[in-house]
């Protein structure tokens, strides 16, 4: 049964890899875009232990409105509170390991539409669980339980995200092959 | 190509009332609230017009369903507040219930000022700047609903120009 099928743009970009470096596209290739902004994201939610306290401020801030940052449920470094809390940090370093992943893989994508949306959705169930229960007070999550439910769920996410930014810097490719012929 | 305003509006619609009061605590799950809203423009646009779109449509679908999101929430947000509804101050509330005890009394002091503050339309103004992530998430939720929901086939439709 064939579940995973290498996408034929991926072939292409690695039969053609020396076409891959096209003027006006960073890094050249979607799996690298997708890092890129991964690690982008990642990187800034973990600089506030090594900002001033003004810089610090306002990552944090920035932060604020896609985190609740509460103090015991976020990790620290040197003494200093990250800008998100243990899931969301497991979240946004998945989505660069995720890009990596999608590179080793070679763009491997469920041929079945149906089954990619299935997958994306199961992986939202460990974390869903796992908050769920400790709201209810059935258990208590632990920094490790919140870091690896995040990082399922980013795995999955970054590699649907990795996809897409392949989608999206091929297309970009073929319009920029077109307007130059 | 089939117009995306209605989809747009209905996904920014429903990232506004989940950005909105309590309902706007979701967004503290990594901007679900905000990422739902793009899913849903993307999932209208494509069901409705049976259509398989491109990630980058998405991507924009979702940035501006984003968009409007933040708008919505921003006014549905401050007439809350003007109406003494202080959901902004749910998770303060939270921190000094929880941690009070253990904070220093000066950081306690210093959230319980802060709490008791009017909220004035220039200070809100100056809060909701910091919703500048709210379109990339929209944008990736997009770019991600473009893959799971594609209602036209497995490749993009294509339209004359």
């Amino acid at each position: 049964m064939e579940v995973l099928s290498s996408s034929s743009e991926t072939h292409d970009e690695m039969a053609n890899h020396s076409e891959l470096k096209v003027k006006g596209f960073p890094g050249g290739s979607g799996w690298a875009v997708a890092f890129v902004i991964g690690l982008s994201i990642a990187g800034l939610a973990t600089l506030p232990p090594i900002l001033p306290v003004a810089a610090r401020e306002i990552v944090m801030n920035l932060f604020s409105s896609v985190c609740h940052q509460l103090p015991n449920r976020s990790p620290h470094l040197a003494g200093v509170q990250l800008a998100v809390c243990h899931r969301c940090i497991g979240i946004y370093y998945a989505f660069p390991v995720a890009a990596v992943l999608f590179r080793v893989a070679r763009g491997a994508w469920p041929s079945k539409t149906h089954f990619a949306s299935l997958l994306f959705f199961i992986s939202v169930l460990p974390a869903g669980i796992d908050w769920l229960g400790d709201l209810l007070g059935w258990w208590v999550n632990t920094p490790e339980s919140r870091v690896v439910t995040g990082s399922i769920l980013g795995i999955t996410a970054g590699y649907f995200f990795t996809k897409a930014m392949q989608e999206i810097v091929s297309d970009l490719r073929s319009n920029n092959r077109s307007k130059s012929t | 190509m089939p117009s995306k305003q209605q989809s747009i509006i209905l996904g920014g619609l429903i990232a506004g009332l989940l950005s909105t009061s309590y309902l706007g605590l979701i967004n503290v799950l990594c901007c679900a609230g905000i990422i739902i809203g793009a899913l849903v423009s993307v999932w209208h646009y494509t069901d409705t017009n049976e259509l398989t779109i491109k990630a980058g449509q998405g991507a924009v679908i979702g940035l501006l369903a984003a968009l409007i999101g933040w708008g919505v929430s921003f006014v549905l947000n401050f007439i809350l507040i003007k109406a003494g509804i202080r959901s902004d101050l749910v998770i303060s509330q939270f921190i000094l219930d929880r941690l009070g005890d253990s904070m220093p009394q000066e950081s306690v002091d210093q959230m319980v000022e802060q709490m008791n503050a009017e909220m004035t339309l220039a200070k809100y103004l100056a809060g909701a700047v910091w919703g500048l992530l709210f379109p990339v998430f929209g944008a990736i939720g997009g770019s991600i609903g473009a893959l799971l929901f594609k209602k036209g086939g497995d490749e993009p439709t294509e339209f004359a120009d």
